[in-house]
Order: structure tokens, then sequence, then C-alpha cells
């Protein structure tokens, strides 16, 4: 009974599910989806019911509405699932010897399974052989540890998916949206059963060696069905209404054979030769002291003869050469023509060493590399490619005396800045593909294991300052000890920036996922989106990654369901149809900046003010807003859409979330809107979160901490700078600007025999635009400091975004200025 | 009794060797006259009463925090936490760092007593009275230690009962 499994790994996924969790719902959601077949009378209307709450949870954000909902559903549920399981349903069960290789499966399945996904919605927009390839691969992989395992539904699948992906690679079948939709449906159902398998093992698997686990049992029958009809048009009832899954010639592969030589592939093909050149030049070394030398040769002729093979295939004649030389004396030894004495060998090991040399200098950037013209492109199709005609070129290069590029420009042809342009770029491409490293050396690491080295690393840091500020030391004339702590100091900062990058991530993983969403979204909304993706390599800490996701979806979202017009007003306005989405990441000195950009039709002025009017969240004259300052209503908690019909203003949605999102990350969020043209909306995050340049002071018994960046000053106040405006509201008049006070003290209704707001510190706080000036006891002095997250049973904590621990081991609070300030002022 | 306490102190209870040998197993500890038990599997450590950094806006139970090898623990007095009269700490006092849901709280108790076998057979629900303490809320059993009484705690619930929120 299929829809069993189906059912608990549902409910085990919605389990998991916490209602802001936006990706996730985007998951549970395409899985109810691919499981249709799976419905049974019973369960269908609760699914259905499931999958539009998820829908809206998409849509709308997280809403008490909805979260009710949710709990009702996930209580029916778990009774229907309760209910299949005892009408005694047996799944059948796969003995799993070793939990070490499941394991190892399943993370490396998912890894693959990640990437695939990410592969194949590249490739419904450029079909490229290498992709297929690499595909293939990873599903091969799947396929043969899967059966290894005795997994046999996943082996069933991802050789069915295989098989399609062999039939593409071959040009038996071209590639169109269905098989997409099929490869992408297949790799949802892969990840869905992978889930499972997880789970169980989990679960039965915990501690033991050898245990057995349910297998998934998804239905995909009618995947597989699907995948064998694919491309063979008389198992169709109306042949007619598929006409792109006939089969096409190999000729447009051909056509664009330039295109195919790819970065990757060249780098590809070095990385690949050089173990056979390595491997080779061990047979070669062998066979001077073994006696049975046949086989050494064979290995090494087959070796070179690769090399030789791809050397042509990528048209790198030198490579080429020097492999067919050596491969022919190799021959010639064999043949009993030739003997394999020392200089032969030397002879050979002497090509070996040039070809090396070839392909090292294909890598490295040299200018005078006897290669180079192997991987840029002739001047002459540069200018082709910027829209000089061909046949002026070609003019140009019958007077091959001159330099073509000389020639250009005196025939009139091209101007000089053209030209210049036309030099750099084919520089560019001179340099640009040998930058990238030969080979990425890494190991996997378990996730706690980084954790807590970040930890022990934030406590050296820690016990270090103990020793070096210790107290029995203070005042004392310590030459050699200073100089010392200077030395371990040095140490312990460049361990800890190690680490840090240790946790640095490519942001990749988090945009592929951007990718489905907006595929999604755009067909739900019927919107067609170009989704443009740049800096996905930019790296952040992992944790940071996780806190932007849902403020990423919020902002895309927003950007294609309120932003992008639908395709007939684009039209009206004279824009292309096709929306574009453009979502960056970048460095900007020590933040990191992530873009979203969309061209629809920006944020109506009028409209944002006439909502946040209604709601109240003006005070003052809206008249003398600054831009900015209207912008940026959007993100308050009040400004919501539900009673907004208009397409502009409901950009609220969720907004407030996204704002607290990354002010939790100390981040600020830029607008940036042009009305017909587009909306940016700029999320700048810091980019080390975990350690902070701050100021402490004492409030009562406790030591605080602000961000050195919120604070403006510190001042010894006198009374007379004082005002109270009402009971208990006080405000302060620095040099006439007159600022709201917030006594510490009361704030946190410390009982503190305290002095009045005219004694102690005052500290001048600017976060999110506001002023403030705290009045605290006793300021203790400016340090580093390593940020820790506050324990969950304390997170309630008014105003505070995490702790850290100060010299004398003491826990010290980190305000966030931005929160208190909200907290106290209107 | 210095010298027991340095042999309790700083000794790491939980060995994953024998996780299920530990099962039976409590810690005993007192409460003004009271002897409470804690199930052994999820104590974590036990250190000695040491300076509490505060932190503001907690219910008045939650003393504040403290470093613990790098780890930020807060601390839950259990006599405010069972509406019992609050004590000045002395060197007597011992804080009882537990483990729930992956995350760490210290319990500060009076004194750490011994740690015993009790036998699921001799542990017995606690009767239900009609006005419920704050105290019995928490009790996951009363064991029989021979003629005596103790009264095992259920840490999950110390922590997450609902008024943990009302005070607040």
């Amino acid at each position: 009974m299929p829809d069993t499994s189906f059912l608990k790994c549902l409910s085990s996924q919605i389990a998991q599910f916490e209602p802001g969790d936006l990706i996730s719902a985007m998951e549970i959601k395409e899985f109810i989806e691919t499981e249709k077949n799976n419905y049974t009378d019973d369960s269908r209307e609760l699914l259905l019911d499931l999958s539009t709450l998820f829908h809206c949870y998409i849509l709308e954000g997280e809403n008490d509405e909805l979260n009710s909902k949710f709990l009702e559903l996930k209580k029916d549920l778990n009774t229907l699932e309760t209910s299949k399981i005892s009408m005694g349903s047996v799944s059948s069960s796969v003995l799993i010897e070793d939990s070490e290789v499941l394991r190892s499966f399943i993370q490396e399945s998912h890894d693959h399974l990640d990437t695939i996904e990410d592969r194949i919605l590249t490739l419904e927009n450029k079909s490229d052989p290498d992709l297929i390839d690499d595909i293939f691969r990873s599903m091969h992989t799947i396929k043969g540890v899967s059966s290894f395992l005795g997994l046999n539904n996943i082996q069933n699948l991802s050789h069915s998916l295989e098989s399609l992906l062999d039939r593409l690679r071959i040009s038996e079948l071209d590639i169109n949206s269905e098989i997409i939709s099929i490869l992408l449906e297949g790799t949802d159902i892969l990840v869905n059963m992978i889930n499972f398998i997880e789970g169980e093992a989990e679960f039965k698997g915990e501690g033991k060696q050898t245990f057995s686990i349910a297998e998934p049992e998804i239905n995909f029958d009618q995947l597989l069905d699907k995948i064998r009809d694919i491309g063979n048009p008389a198992k169709y009832n109306n042949p007619a209404e598929k006409p792109d899954v006939t089969i096409e010639p190999v000729v447009s592969v051909i056509q664009n054979f330039d295109d195919l030589i790819t970065e990757d592939m060249v780098i590809k093909f070095i990385e690949e030769s050089s173990d056979l050149l390595d491997s080779a030049e061990h047979c070669i070394l062998e066979m001077e002291t073994s006696s049975e030398t046949g086989e050494l040769i064979d290995h090494a002729f087959r070796n070179l003869h690769t090399i030789k093979g791809n050397s042509g295939f990528f048209s790198f004649v030198s490579i080429e050469e020097h492999s067919m030389e050596a491969e022919n004396l190799l021959d010639l030894i064999r043949n009993g023509d030739n003997k394999a004495d020392n200089r032969n060998i030397s002879v050979i090991l002497q090509k070996l060493d040039y070809i090396r040399n070839l392909m090292n200098q294909l890598l490295s950037p040299e200018v005078n590399s006897p290669q180079k013209e192997e991987i840029y492109k002739p001047l002459g199709e540069v200018l082709v490619g910027m829209g000089v005609s061909k046949s002026d070129i070609e003019h140009a290069a019958d007077l091959q005396n001159k330099k073509l590029g000389e020639i250009l420009v005196e025939e009139g042809v091209v101007s000089n800045s053209t030209l210049d342009k036309a030099l750099e770029s084919q520089n560019k491409a001179g340099i640009e593909t040998p930058v990238i490293s030969m080979k990425r050396k890494d190991i996997r690491i378990d996730m706690e294991k980084l954790d807590r080295l970040f930890d022990m690393v934030g406590e050296l840091i820690t016990a270090e300052s103990m020793v070096v500020d210790s107290e029995d030391i203070k005042g004392m004339e310590l030459r050699e000890f200073s100089k010392s702590a200077l030395y371990l100091s040095k140490i312990t900062r460049e361990i800890q920036s190690i680490t840090m990058s240790m946790r640095m991530i490519p942001l990749e993983g988090l945009f592929n996922k951007m990718k489905r969403l907006v595929r999604d979204l755009s067909r739900k909304m019927d919107k067609p989106v170009q989704f443009l993706i740049s800096g996905a390599d930019t790296e952040m800490d992992r944790n940071v990654i996780e806190e932007i996701a849902d403020p990423l979806v919020h902002i895309i979202r927003n950007a294609i369901d309120h932003g992008l017009e639908n395709a007939e007003d684009r039209k009206a306005s004279r824009k292309n149809p096709v929306g574009v989405v453009d979502l960056n990441a970048r460095y900007e000195g020590n933040e990191i900046w992530i873009t979203v950009s969309d061209d629809g039709a920006g944020l109506n002025r009028e409209k944002i003010l006439k909502n946040a009017i209604e709601k109240g969240l003006i005070k003052g004259d809206p008249e003398v807003m600054e831009p900015k300052e209207i912008w940026k209503l959007i993100f308050e908690p009040g400004f919501s859409t539900v009673d907004t019909v208009s397409e502009i203003s409901g950009r609220g949605v969720g907004m407030d979330v996204v704002r607290r999102n990354i002010e939790k990350l100390r981040g600020n969020i830029d607008i940036d809107t042009v009305p017909g043209e587009g909306t940016e909306m700029i999320l700048r995050i810091p980019l080390t979160l975990a350690i902070i340049d701050a100021i402490s002071y004492k409030v009562s018994h406790m030591i605080m901490a602000l961000q050195s960046s919120d604070v403006i000053e510190f001042l010894k106040p006198t009374e007379n700078m004082f005002t109270e405006t009402k009971k208990d509201h006080v405000v302060i008049n620095i040099r006439s600007e007159i600022i709201p006070v917030i006594d510490m003290n009361q704030f946190y209704n410390l009982k503190n025999e305290r002095k009045k707001s005219d004694q102690g510190v005052i500290i001048v706080i600017s976060a999110g635009g506001k002023k403030a000036a705290l009045v605290v006891d006793e300021i203790l002095g400016s340090k580093q400091m390593v940020v820790k997250a506050l324990p969950e049973l304390l997170d309630e904590t008014r105003a505070v975004s995490g702790c850290s621990l100060m010299g004398n081991g003491e826990v010290c609070l980190i305000m966030d200025a931005a929160a208190l300030i909200r907290d106290t002022l209107e | 009794m210095g010298a027991v306490k340095q042999t309790i102190d700083d000794i790491f209870l939980v060995d994953d060797d024998d996780e299920n040998q530990n099962d039976n197993k409590y810690l005993l500890f007192n409460l003004g006259r009271e002897i409470f038990g804690l199930k052994i599997s999820s104590i974590i450590q036990i250190v000695e009463m040491q300076k509490i950094t505060e932190v503001p806006d907690m219910p008045h139970y939650i003393k504040g925090v403290i470093n613990r090898r790098g780890k930020v623990i807060p601390l839950m007095d259990l006599r405010l936490r069972f509406d019992m009269d609050g004590r000045e700490y002395d060197d007597r006092n011992c804080i009882i760092i537990v483990s729930v849901h992956e995350s760490f709280i210290g319990f500060i108790v009076d004194t750490v007593a011994e740690v015993h076998d009790i036998d699921e057979s001799n542990i017995e629900p606690s009767p239900n009275f009609k006005n419920d303490s704050v105290k019995d809320r928490y009790i996951s059993g009363l064991g029989k230690i021979g003629d005596e009484v103790k009264i095992l705690l259920d840490v999950e619930k110390i922590i997450s009962d609902k008024d943990l929120d009302i005070e607040k």
C-alpha cells in the first residue's frame, strides 16, 4: 500500500515544518503535488487543503489564520495516517548492514540531487552536453549505490532517469519543457525517497550498525510511463499534440560546436590529463626496473592515447603532437622495434614533462604562453561579436601586413574606442580562463565539529584576554611577557580568521533555491520572468545564509507578485513582456550587499502614503518626507495588504518580517525605486557577525555593550540639560538638539538605588535614523567581542541581540540599538 | 564536606558507554527539608556556586547566566521556582547543569546529596491534589528508598511550563 509511506513521509515533513519557513513550505507543497497519484478517496480532500494552505503560506507569509488552519490540518493528517497504518499495511523492508555506508549514501545523494536540480533548470535555458553529462553521472552514482544497498525503488527510478538522460546525451532526444518537467519531478521523488530513508535510518538505526529500514513506496509508475513514452510518438493517442518530442537530427549539436568548449571543460581536461600523465609516468619509471613491461607499456600507451584524443578535440595542437610522439615511441617499444632502455625512457619522460608544462601554461595567466592563441578568440571574431560585419573583417584580414586592429580603424569600420573594448575583452578571455585553480581539495566536515571549533576559538580569545589583562599583572613592567603576549594574540587572530572562513559557504545553494521559486511563481502568476543571478560565489557565514533565506523569498515573491506588471500591462507600457528579476550579491567594504531588482512598475508614492496615513503610521507632514523614508514605510508592521486592492501597495506583505530578520543580523535594507522602471532592494549584511567592535558599560550589576558603529558620543550631563516633558518622559538638550532619554535602569525595571537621570553617563546612540540618549552607570571601555547567541530560555529579553564573554569570564549582554529605540519611542 | 564537594565538582556524570545503566539512577539534592531527584541521564555537570550575571526582563526565579567553558548557561533557582522562600547563597549551594532539547540550563539547589538507584517498581505517580502547588506540577513521580520518599522531577516540565510565559 504505497500511500501509507507517502503519508508517513509527508507527516514527518510537516511535523518539522515551522510556519515561518517558506522554503520548507515550498518543498512540502511541491511534494504533495508531485504525489498526486498517491491520493486516495479518503485523503484527497485533506491533501488538496494542505496544498492550498502551503500555497497561501508562500504567497501571504505567516499569519494567525493560516497557522490555526495548519494545526487543524496537521491533526487531521495524523489521524489519517494512524488509521492507515493500523489497517495493517506492511511495506517491504531492506536490511542495512553498514549504517556508515547508508549515511554516506544519503549525504552524497543529497549533494547530487541538489546540483542536479540546479543543472536541470539551467538546461531549460541552454542545452549544454556537458551539463547533461554531469546530471547523467550523478544519476548513475545514485543508481549504483542504491542498488548496492538494495534500495530497489530508488534504483529503478534513477535508472529510468539515467536512460532518459542517456538519450539526451546521444542526441536521440531534444530537450524540451516536458522532459525538464519529468526530470524535475523525478528528482523531487528521489529527494523525497531519500528524505524518507534518512528519517527511517535516524529512527531505527540509532547507534546500531546493522538494522533494517522500510523502503519508501512512493508510486512513480506514472512517471516511468511518461519517461518510456518520451520520444516515442506512436504511443501517444494524438501524436500531433506533441510535435516537439520527435527525434531531431544531430546537426544542431554540431553547429554550435565552438560554444561547446567551455572553461570548465578545459579545466576538467587538464585535471583529467594530469592524472593520466602521473600514472603514465609512474608506469614508464617502473619499466626501467621491471622485466614485465608489457602491461606497463599498454597502460602508459592508453593514457597517452586518451590525452592525445582529448587535446585533439580541444585543438591544443602542441599537446597533441607531443603525446603522439610519445605514443609512437611506446608503440615501437611494444612491438619490439625499439628497446625500453634508458635513453628511450628519458625521451618519453621528457615528452611527458613537455605536455605537463604546456598544460600548466593553459592554466597560468602568462601572456607569452605558446598555447595562448588556443584559448582566446581571434580579434576578428570578437569584433564580429560586437556587431562589426564579417565582410569588413575579411577585407581587413586581406591586408594582413598590418595589425588587424589598426587596419580596421584606418578603414573607418570601427572607432578607436570600439577597438579598445574589443582588445580588452580579447585580453580578458585570455586571462580569465586560467585563474581557476586546478583542483578543489576539500573534505567534508561535520557541522557540529565546526561549530564546536568555532566556540573553542571564541573561548581561546577570551582566555587569552583573561591572561593578558589579568588583575595580577596590571601595572607591572613586563617586557618579555608583553612581547610573547603580542605574539600569542597574533596567532589567535589568525586561527580565528581561518575558522571564520571555514564556515563561509557560497550563496550558490540559496540562490539556486530561488531559481526554483521564481520558476514556480512565474508559472503560477502567469508572468513570464527572466531571472538573472550574479555573484552566487560570494561567500557568507552558513548561519547568516539561513537567516536571510526567508527575507529573500519574501522580497523575490513581492518583486514578482507586485513589482512586475502582467504581460499585457507591460506591452501597453512598451516594455518587454518578459519581466526581469535580478538577484545579485557582492562585497561592499565590510558588508555583503544582496540586491534584488525588478523592472516592474516601481513603488507608488501616493498609494503608500495613503495606506500609511490610514493606518496611522505617519506622524508629521507627509509632504516633507524624504522618498527613502516613504519607501521604508512598507516595512512597518501595520502596513499590511489585508484591505488593499491595488497591486503596488501590496508590497507590504511580510515585509516587517524581512526587516526584523535583517536587523537581527545587524544589517540594513535600502530601497531604490523609479516609477515605471522598477524597484531595487538592497540587503546590506555585515561581513562578520561573530565579532564586533563594542563599547561596554555598566547598568546596575549588569555589563552591557553596544556596537561601536551605533554610538555617536558620550557625555557627562549636567542637570540643566534635562527637561521632563511628561512623567517619566525626559529629553536632553545636546548642543540645541533635543534627544529623547532612555534610562537603562528604568527600561529594565531594575531596583537600583538609582541616582536620578542627571547622574551617570550619557551614551548617544543612533539607529534606524533615530537618536536616543542612554543613561548608564559607568562606561567600561571598548573592545572586540565574540558574539554568542543568548540561550533559548532568555531570548525574550528586550532589545538584546546576543551576549559575549568578558575577560574575567563574566557575561556581557549585547544591546540591539535599533530594537531599543523601537521599543521605547514611537 | 569540602573534600566531597571537590569530587562531585567537575565530574562529567554522563558517560556515553553506559547510558543504559544510568536509566534508573537519580541525583538527589536538597531544597529546604525536602529531598528531590533528577534523572541522571539528563545531567551534564555539577558545579559550585559562582558569580552570576543578571539578565533583565526575566521571571524572578531566573537568576541570570553563568559562563561555563565558553557556554552561556541560564540559571534557575529551584526554591523560587517552587514558590519556596528564597535564601542567601553560600558555598554549600550547587548548580546542577542539565541538558534539555539540546540547550543547557543550570538549577540552583541547596546541596547535592548523592546518586541513588531507584527502580521503576519503586516509583509511584504523584497523587493529584485538587489545589496543586507549583511544585506538584513538575513531579514525574515519587521514588521510594527504604522508608524515605524522594520527589522526582520532570526537567522538561520545569522549563517549558506555561507559567514561564505568563509571569514574564
